[in-house]
């Protein structure tokens, strides 16, 4: 299984705070059949998330070293878990943050409880410089959890979603595998921060297969992250707009 | 992907975009109706010389910015000097259409902030493009002005044709005002999908305010099979 979300490089955002916690993460990771991470420390423009690819760069590298030295072998992967904002496209331009694996897939998040118009506008630029877009975690955005047909707006224009393998544990009819089940999907990711929130993906998996069958949730956890990777062209058209549940309908 | 001085954006058909249908899928019979649209508003020219024509509809979503597009790039064609200018300013989406970045257009040439020639895009030959620009909150203000209404009168003499799209009639007036600066509106209207008491009102208050209306243009006409075999068409009544 390939892991293309997660905050496991230590010392930088709110993931990992020292080696020790990033390397037992990773290696119960090995141990559930991770072989493949893109690393993916947050970055927001104007807060303290704000480490550029530079230092980045030298930390991954460093990291690498590490984890090697310790025996883990794993393959890893750079990247940033990109804040929406206006200046993104400028901002990898200057190579100031990172694209996903050098590919041209950037994971962007955007804020948890207000979609403002510009998002679109911001996203439609990023497309035009040649960018591929996904989008993090969907299903924790207020707006989506509202209405999860809000996401069609991103599924229309090509863009493609990674929920958190979380999500998918948590309740029986949850929001996370209803989008599973109608397509709107294209990875499933650990957004791994610590041992509460651990660099796991085996369980989302089994759950996942029991749903939609193993061929189409290898996609999400196998396939197409090997396409981000190799920067390879992932097309979603399959998506069917989510019917509202009788409840809902009554609200 | 724009690009200053002489050199176009776009100088092969085939990357074009693809909602340039009049040009890039010119067989078609929906690039045929602009062309007869496009016929029609040349031969209104006999009192006053049509050159600044604006287009609207009464709600959004009649397909008026595709019109529009396809109008001035047909224009264009015919070897004459065309400017597009997106007035939308709510909602703008031609950029989008032409697959163009929208950082700089009308808002920043009107109130100075940047020359017409940095925010000006040569999409294809004869037809330039000025995208809607920096989004402003004060918008009424803007479409009311008389630096609005000077800046068309100036392009007015630098180009042969200038199209303005504008957004819809409700909620917003804006379309109203822009027609006093132009020497005739085309009003979209989508086959079916209008109310036609709205209409009505449409219709009087252009009448009141004397808006010189060349014509309307009946959208998205679904084409039984057995005349045509085509199902999407636009006519001019």
């Amino acid at each position: 299984m390939i892991d293309i979300h997660n905050h496991v490089l230590y010392g930088i955002d709110d993931g990992c705070i020292d080696y020790q916690v990033s390397l037992e993460l990773i290696k119960q990771a090995e141990a559930e059949g991770i072989n493949k991470i893109i690393l993916t420390p947050h970055y927001l423009k104007g807060s303290m998330y704000n480490l550029e690819s530079d230092e980045l760069k030298v930390r991954f590298d460093h990291f690498k070293k590490h984890l090697r030295s310790d025996g883990v072998n794993i393959e890893v992967y750079c990247g940033n878990e990109l804040f929406i904002h206006y200046q993104l496209d400028e901002l990898l331009t200057d190579h100031k943050v990172m694209t996903l694996a050098d590919s041209n897939y950037i994971l962007v998040e955007f804020a948890f409880f207000d979609y403002p118009n510009e998002n679109d506008e911001i996203l439609y630029n990023l497309t035009l410089a040649g960018y591929k877009i996904i989008i993090a975690h969907p299903e924790r955005y207020k707006y989506v959890k509202k209405d999860p047909n809000f996401c069609l707006r991103w599924l229309d224009k090509g863009y493609l979603l990674q929920v958190n393998q979380q999500s998918i544990l948590s309740s029986v009819n949850n929001l996370a595998m209803r989008m599973i089940k109608n397509g709107f999907v294209s990875f499933v990711a650990s957004d791994a921060h610590n041992y509460q929130r651990p660099l796991s993906l085996k369980r989302a998996l089994s759950l996942v297969e029991n749903v939609i069958g193993e061929k189409e949730a290898e996609k999400l956890f196998i396939t197409n992250p090997q396409k981000v990777i190799d920067d390879e062209l992932i097309i979603n058209d399959s998506y069917t707009p989510i019917k509202k549940g009788i409840f809902e309908r009554l609200l | 992907m724009e690009t200053k001085g002489n050199k176009v954006v776009v100088d092969n058909v085939t990357n074009l975009s693809d909602e340039l249908f009049a040009v890039k899928y010119y067989d078609t019979l929906a690039a045929e109706a602009i062309r007869t649209l496009r016929t029609n508003i040349t031969l209104r020219d006999f009192d006053k010389k049509i050159k600044v024509i604006n287009i609207m509809s009464v709600t959004e979503a009649q397909g008026k910015s595709t019109i529009i597009t396809n109008l001035a790039a047909s224009f264009s064609q015919l070897n004459k000097k065309v400017l597009l200018i997106d007035c939308d300013l709510h909602m703008p989406t031609m950029h989008h259409k032409l697959n163009l970045k929208n950082k700089y257009g009308l808002v920043d040439v009107v109130s100075n902030f940047k020359l017409f020639d940095d925010c000006v895009i040569h999409y294809m030959s004869n037809f330039d493009v000025l995208t809607a620009g920096t989004t402003i909150p004060f918008i009424s203000e803007f479409i009311q002005s008389s630096a609005l209404h000077n800046f068309i009168l100036d392009k007015r003499e630098k180009y042969d044709y200038i199209f303005i799209d504008c957004p819809p009639i409700v909620p917003i007036s804006d379309a109203f005002i822009i027609s006093k600066y132009t020497d005739g509106a085309i009003l979209v209207v989508a086959a079916g999908e209008s109310d036609k008491r709205v209409l009505q009102q449409a219709k009087e208050r252009l009448d009141d305010l004397d808006v010189n209306v060349l014509g309307i243009v009946l959208n998205r006409v679904e084409m039984s099979k057995h005349h045509y075999g085509y199902n999407y068409n636009k006519r001019k009544k």
